[in-house]
């Protein structure tokens, strides 16, 4: 027999709610075995979870909750598996994957198990304080899968709250062989306090902030304003402008003459779909905005700042630098600038950047851009509407290889 | 002037219109001559002077901006200066607020005369519900030291009731209401802290001091009583229980705007002095609230000429009642604070380890 790592009855004395498995299922959990990255068993338990989700009435007051189902279909597992297996050898999960996720993306924590699971890991989240119907709804269709079909999954998977307590971040820490950790960096190094096991491997997901660039003639030719507002409403004003995929700052690229008529139409088409949407700003982001336009201006050299009152606070800046960054603010905040090719968007190309959304222009341009000038910044380009996409590669780390290990083989790896 | 106006609450609305903006006007172009941050917020908010015709046109800068921002406008080689920091739990940013020899004496000027308004021109003996350690630093200063020290100019024999570990000095307190107990008094504190380390103490002691001629003068805001669920009513009524208070006035400030204070009158409102003006604004577009909406206070202030701090918009939210017709006689606008603006719940990636504080 296996000695176990920590005994249940530790465990059982901490304070932790578990909303699934228990403390015997976490005392146990180290002891399961890894699986193959994407094995038929959990492409199988997560196709039923998509598909229990999606035949649920509630579901469709809850577009995250269906946005996550529906990624999670079959299909799209079937796809990913082609993509994520094709040449990568023999590889098996890592062990536990130990994850912490935010409070207000509601449905993050199933994407991260998602990426656990798919990887070959047992899985051990700890919730936000605070939970939400979409999480609500995921763990209890996930749970009635566990108790018929899928019980062979109870022992791999643990979902648990507990208040703020380092003592209860030590113990799940100890007991797992990698963490993942989605939240602000101060929240990050909060838990990076808890030691991880000799050989352990964090995934830090922490605050990352994102640009747009948009060429004006390819919007001017585009005529499609609508759907762009539209994508572009659903990068920002969705999330409140809060994720770390939402673009803070727009950079137009083109002449002069062609940028001026671009932006007028954009910001017209936009306004429009921000009142058609109903989108309301609740007193304090309204001052941060004003706050954070007022900084711009005195301390990065801001020229001009549009609407400080309004849902879309605009702040014009001839020049960017990388402390802009610093001062932007969530809640309709956009910093503006321009020029004739992206030269002028480098200087906030730096680390804090993740993802720069496109429009009307190649994608290829940014990423030639980031790897000719050795740039720190950029994990992701992705065309407008689409910042928000969950993948399994973020902020520049394939979550699956990571969360596995590869067997090398004698006379290459690839079998 | 209507008979019965008495200076620092002499102005109707009209003269204190065409007074405040050109007031304000005149102290927009002094920051902006002075102080180079400044003048790129309003050079980038599109700030144009000569077209300004009331004062709720001039730009507002938020008080938490000062956390940001060192904002001076001193003179050129002048040393001479405080800076006060805002209070605020540890661990949070505070506001720095930069004062020089002329904006301090000013502030105790229009203290004094708002003061006297309300608690006469005699001075009274002083009991500080606060720590003696609050007044020790003197080169920097915190809100609660600026307020110790700024009442003091309508007490004597100043005696501090707590201790510098915030426990009660009985005796200290004993002997100041041995010798002037028997006469009207000034007691001065931070509300939540006259709550708790006063009311609360007293209460646990079982200790029941007559202090029936005492006039309590407290500031600093509801928030942490509100979320401890007590009430402007629970607060006086503890008081009464407790000690016999029986007089207390609330005042609302703030340490990022020196010379704006508002007494509480004798009907419970908010006063607006000659020396202030106080605005409210709507958080959608932050256009002007009508009488009796609630919105964002704005508070302007003749005062501040070391820092540009004679416009700002708060994180309070309120609303005017009127306008020189309080039945207490004053003239100039009253109101009501309603306590802080809700805190914004936002979507997206936040924090793991939310609510910290």
């Amino acid at each position: 027999m296996i000695p176990m790592r920590t005994d249940p009855d530790t465990i059982r004395a901490l304070p932790i709610r578990y909303i699934l498995g228990d403390a015997e299922v976490l005392a146990r959990i180290p002891m399961q075995k890894p699986f193959v990255p994407f094995s038929d068993r959990t492409l199988d338990l997560l196709a039923a979870l998509s598909a229990s989700l999606r035949a649920r009435e509630e579901v469709r007051t809850m577009p995250d909750a269906a946005a996550f189902a529906f990624w999670c279909r079959r299909a799209a597992l079937e796809g990913l598996k082609k993509q994520y297996c094709r040449g990568r050898g023999r590889r098996i999960g890592r062990g536990v994957s130990l994850h912490f996720t935010p409070s207000n993306m509601p449905v993050l924590f199933a994407f991260s198990m998602c990426a656990g699971l798919l990887a070959g890991c047992s899985v051990v989240i700890r919730l936000s304080r605070s939970s939400s119907p979409e999480e609500e709804l995921i763990c209890r269709t996930l749970a009635e899968l566990l108790d018929s079909d899928f019980a062979d999954f109870r022992p791999r998977i643990v979902f648990c709250r507990y208040e703020h307590d380092r003592a209860v971040t030590d113990l799940l820490c100890s007991l797992c062989d990698l963490r993942v950790m989605w939240g602000s960096d101060e929240s990050v190094q909060e838990i990076r306090r808890s030691p991880l096991p000799p050989r352990g491997i964090d995934l830090p997901f922490a605050a990352r902030t994102s640009a747009a660039v948009i060429s004006a003639e390819g919007l001017l030719k585009s005529g499609s304003l609508d759907l762009l507002a539209r994508d572009f409403y659903n990068d920002t004003f969705l999330t409140d402008q809060n994720a770390c995929s939402s673009p803070r700052l727009i950079y137009w690229l083109g002449s002069r003459q062609d940028t001026d008529r671009a932006r007028d139409l954009f910001w017209t088409a936009l306004e429009e779909e921000v009142t058609r949407r109903d989108y309301h700003v609740q007193a304090q982001t309204a001052i941060r905005k004003l706050e954070a336009a007022l900084c711009l201006a005195a301390v990065c050299g801001a020229d001009q700042i549009q609407g400080p009152g309004s849902t879309l606070v605009r702040v014009q800046a001839a020049k960017l630098t990388e402390d802009i960054w610093d001062y932007t603010a969530p809640g309709g905040f956009f910093v503006e600038s321009s020029g004739e090719d992206l030269r002028g968007l480098e200087p906030v190309l730096g680390g804090c950047c993740q993802t720069i959304a496109v429009v009307g222009t190649d994608p290829g341009r940014v990423a030639d851009l980031v790897v000719r000038e050795g740039l720190r910044g950029v994990d992701r380009i992705v065309p407008a509407g689409h910042t928000l996409d969950f993948a399994l590669t973020w902020d520049g780390i394939d979550m699956i290889g990571a969360m596995s290990r590869q067997i090398s083989l004698p006379g290459g790896n690839v079998l | 002037m209507m008979p019965g106006r008495v200076f620092p609450f002499s102005m109707e609305k009209d003269e204190k219109d065409r007074y405040l903006t050109g007031k304000m006007i005149e102290l927009t172009q002094y920051h902006r001559d002075h102080c180079s941050a400044y003048r790129k917020m309003t050079d980038a908010l599109g700030c144009d002077l000569r077209r300004i015709t009331h004062y709720s046109q001039l730009p507002y800068l938020p008080v938490s901006l000062f956390k940001d921002l060192r904002l001076s406008s001193l003179e050129e080689g002048e040393d001479d200066f405080k800076t006060v920091t805002s209070s605020g739990t540890s661990g949070q940013r505070r506001s720095q607020i930069i004062l020089d020899a002329r904006t301090r004496t000013d502030q105790q000027t229009a203290l004094a005369r708002i003061g006297s308004d309300f608690l006469g021109t005699r001075r009274m003996p002083y009991l500080v519900i606060d720590c003696p350690a609050t007044v020790g630093k003197r080169d920097h200063f915190s809100a609660r030291t600026s307020g110790i020290l700024g009442f003091s100019i309508f007490g004597a024999h100043r005696t501090f009731a707590l201790n510098d570990d915030m426990c009660l000095n009985k005796d200290a307190l004993h002997d100041f209401l041995e010798k002037y107990g028997r006469q009207p008094f000034l007691v001065f504190g931070f509300t939540f802290m006259v709550w708790k380390y006063f009311c609360q103490e007293l209460e646990a002691e079982g200790m029941r001091p007559d202090m029936r001629r005492a006039v309590l003068v407290h500031g600093g805001g509801w928030k942490k009583l509100a979320d401890q669920a007590v009430s402007k009513e629970a607060f006086a009524a503890g008081l009464g229980r407790v000690c016999g208070i029986s007089r207390v006035i609330d005042y609302y400030g703030m340490a990022e705007q020196t010379g704006s204070i508002f007494f509480e009158c004798e009907c419970g409102h908010l006063h607006c002095s000659d020396y202030s003006g106080i605005l409210f604004r709507r958080p959608e577009d932050f256009s002007v609230c009508g009488p009796g909406e609630e919105g964002i206070i704005e508070v302007l202030s003749t005062l501040p000429r070391s820092y540009p701090g004679h416009i700002l918009l708060t994180e309070d939210q309120g609303r005017l009642l009127g306008i020189d017709d309080c039945p207490c006689g004053r003239a100039g606008a009253y109101f009501e604070v309603s306590g802080r603006i809700e805190h914004a719940e936002l979507r997206g990636c936040s924090d793991t380890y939310e609510d910290r504080s």
